[in-house]
């Protein structure tokens, strides 16, 4: 099923700032279809939460999106970015949801975690009887003993706490969770547990699911389609086993070879350089001072994102 | 070879509130009767279940929690005893990259701030123009180039993995003998991860840092381990050579966490029917059982009334479990 579900069109945002400006997200397509399970990959600070924040509409100055269109086709078709409050109100959290990164640290602190669960669904109309009955399943599909719902944030451990967040992401029954690096304090198995629960949901209620992440293999297991992106824009894109199998772009291909796997002893290796600073103009393609392969025009004019063969597009001028 | 850090017989009990009526009250034992030792210059790798006491004993090795039972020896000298002159001393020796890089970065301070501070602390007469040096050289360390622009940022106006990179250069600048590192890599794209690593690998190198590193990814854990050390439910259930661990896993529970570490190729995916219920479902409430004997496969009637002592199995290796018994 190909049916779009979230279309992202040239979005572009920037943080202004008193001295500078970042250019954070440089023009970025993305699609995600319904029941689909997209994986995002990039190097820290390429932009993955700036993107995903303009989702929901939640870039708060000095970000700013300064151009672009992002159309979600609910049961109507929804242009975000033009949501009034109102409109936002029934749009977040019901139709599209998100665990943000770092969201261990953003629970209440005084509160049980009962009631923020409940003050989520109470807040986006449902009754006190029907929330009060969610809770203990909710925690349950998120790895977690009902019980935990009478603590407090301090007294569980990082990974409960993201657990509670996935709990709460999935409270409103939206069509879309964004999961910003919501699994990074999982052990293994427990990680697995939670994974085959959300596919569940994705096969019986057909929800979908973004998963913006640095766990390569967690992309591999579940994810039916990688972005990958660099510098503020996707640098290639296609479904799963084609980007393992046949990666386009110097940077993709660096990163798949740097995954430490218990298998392997060998010394592993970074991608040597650094990224480009995005508060100053970018000549050339951005990856170039870095790459292996740049030749001569690499260094003059920034590629475009094309498309070579089946549903894989890549920027990079080896293949334009 | 001799040992920075000692833990004899550790019992770290929390009384949780239960219900609306705050007089019930639940006990977790996250620590539970832990026996523990890093040696000078080695890096112990720290694996195992979500809430099973991991940043909990990070915590309790650097004295930031007080104990129920047991006692924690840094070379050879209780840190609960301390003085105040030997608090002092301890504190300059040892750091700690906390798990949650958006909870334990000060807001208000800029990375400036954050990174220098400990550095004055305990280097009383250096000179601002040296901090400013040694504090870019720290950040370029960790890959925030050029630093000059990461100096009076402050840390909503970072990326996770920048915030991340931030508390390791805190945590760094002081040259410790002994560091704590929960899940210090967790939101770093592979490549950068790598370089973490090294420099971490290079401090112990160098400047002979004893590491206690917490993570869940068991790949990376391998690779900067010399040992490993398994925890579940507030115990050590097995611990040997880094390597040995990973390819010759003896407790049941090590089995299940091995066989479970995802693989980066997505044709082979995981087998995703309902896994059975393996997972933190229940807590350690003290009981004499074995911690796994709930779930284990393997289960018999000893292990559901007696704990399993930990013995010796192979080469430095140890384990926790009746079957070897
Ligand atoms: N509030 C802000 N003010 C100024 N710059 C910002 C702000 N938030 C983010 N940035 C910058 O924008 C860039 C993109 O940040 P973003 O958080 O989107 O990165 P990311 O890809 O999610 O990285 P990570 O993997 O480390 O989380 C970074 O260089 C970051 O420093
Ligand atoms: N301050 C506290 N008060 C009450 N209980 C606590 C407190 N801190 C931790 N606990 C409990 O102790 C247990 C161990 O927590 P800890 O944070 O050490 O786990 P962890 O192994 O670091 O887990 P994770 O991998 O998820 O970070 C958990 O059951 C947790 O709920
Ligand atoms: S465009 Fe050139 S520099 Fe950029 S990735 Fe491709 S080959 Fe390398
Ligand atoms: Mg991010
Ligand atoms: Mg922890």
């Amino acid at each position: 099923m190909n049916e779009p579900l979230l279309e992202v069109k040239d979005i572009n945002v920037e943080y202004r700032l008193r001295e500078k400006v970042v250019k954070a997200v440089r023009g970025i397509n993305l699609r995600i279809n319904k029941k689909e399970i997209v994986g995002i990959v990039g190097e820290s600070g390429c932009g993955k939460s700036t993107l995903a924040m303009t989702f929901l509409k939640l870039v708060d100055s000095p970000g700013k999106i300064t151009s672009g269109q992002i159309i979600y086709h609910g049961k109507t078709d929804i242009d975000v970015l033009k949501l009034k409050p109102s409109g936002l109100r029934k749009y977040r959290w019901k139709e599209v949801s998100m665990i943000f990164q770092g969201s261990m640290n953003a629970l209440n602190p005084v509160t049980r975690i009962e009631e923020q669960i409940m003050d989520t669904m109470l807040e986006h109309g449902y009754d006190q009887e029907t929330a009060l009955k969610r809770v203990d399943e909710l925690l349950r599909v998120a790895g977690l003993n009902p019980s935990v719902k009478n603590s407090f944030p301090h007294e569980l451990s990082g990974g409960m706490k993201q657990r509670v967040n996935i709990a709460i992401s999935l409270a409103c029954e939206p069509s879309l969770v964004i999961a910003d690096e919501a699994t990074t304090a999982l052990d293994v198995v427990v990680q697995r547990q939670i994974m085959a629960r959300l596919l569940k949901l994705r096969d019986e209620l057909g929800i979908s699911l973004v998963f913006i992440t640095h766990d390569i293999s967690l992309v591999a297991n579940i994810a039916d389609r990688v972005y990958v992106m660099y510098a503020g824009k996707v640098v290639e894109n296609a479904p799963v086993e084609e980007l393992f199998y046949n990666p386009k772009h110097p940077y993709t291909i660096a990163l798949l070879n740097s995954i430490p796997s218990i298998q392997k002893d060998k010394k592993i290796k970074g991608i040597p350089g650094t990224p480009p600073d995005l508060s100053k103009p970018i000549k050339g393609c951005p990856f170039a001072p870095r790459c292996n392969k740049a030749f001569d025009k690499c260094h003059e004019v920034e590629p475009d994102l094309i498309s070579i063969g089946q549903d894989h597009e890549v920027s990079c001028h080896l293949y334009g | 070879m001799n040992s920075v850090i000692e833990l004899e017989n550790v019992t770290k009990i929390f009384t949780n509130t239960q219900g609306i009526i705050r007089r019930k009250k639940k006990r977790v034992y996250a620590l539970h009767d832990v026996n523990l030792s890093i040696g000078e210059k080695e890096i112990l790798g720290l694996i195992g279940e979500s809430g099973s006491g991991k940043t909990t004993l990070g915590l309790a090795v650097l004295r930031l929690l007080d104990l129920e039972g047991g006692r924690i020896l840094f070379k050879g000298k209780d840190i609960l005893s301390m003085d105040k002159r030997e608090i002092f001393k301890f504190r300059e020796k040892t750091e700690m990259i906390f798990q949650d890089p958006y909870g334990s970065l000060n807001p208000v301070q800029s990375v400036y701030k954050i990174i220098s501070t400990p550095y004055k602390v305990f280097n009383k007469n250096v000179k601002e123009r040296d901090v400013i040096e040694k504090v870019m050289d720290t950040l370029e360390m960790v890959g925030l180039t050029p630093p000059e622009q990461y100096l009076a940022k402050y840390p909503n106006q970072l990326s996770g993995g920048q915030r991340q990179r931030v508390g390791i250069a805190r945590a760094i600048i002081t040259n410790p003998e002994f560091l704590v590192a929960d899940e210090p890599v967790s939101m770093l794209d592979v490549s950068l991860r790598a370089d973490v690593l090294n420099i971490l690998l290079e401090s112990r190198l160098k400047l002979g840092t004893s590491i206690l590193f917490i993570s869940h990814d068991i790949a990376v854990t391998q690779y900067v381990s010399d040992r490993i050390a398994v925890m579940h439910l507030g115990q050590i259930v097995e611990i040997a050579e880094s390597t040995e661990l990973v390819n010759n896993p003896l407790h049941p529970y090590t089995q299940t966490l091995i066989n479970s570490i995802p693989i980066p190729d997505p044709k082979k995916k995981w087998d995703t029917s309902e896994p059975k219920a393996l997972a933190g479902e229940y807590n350690n409430e003290g009981k004499n059982e074995c911690s796994f004997a709930r779930k284990c496969p393997f289960v018999m009637d000893r292990c559901r009334n007696s704990r399993p002592k930990m013995i010796e199995k192979g080469d430095k290796h140890y384990v926790a479990c009746y079957l070897y018994e």
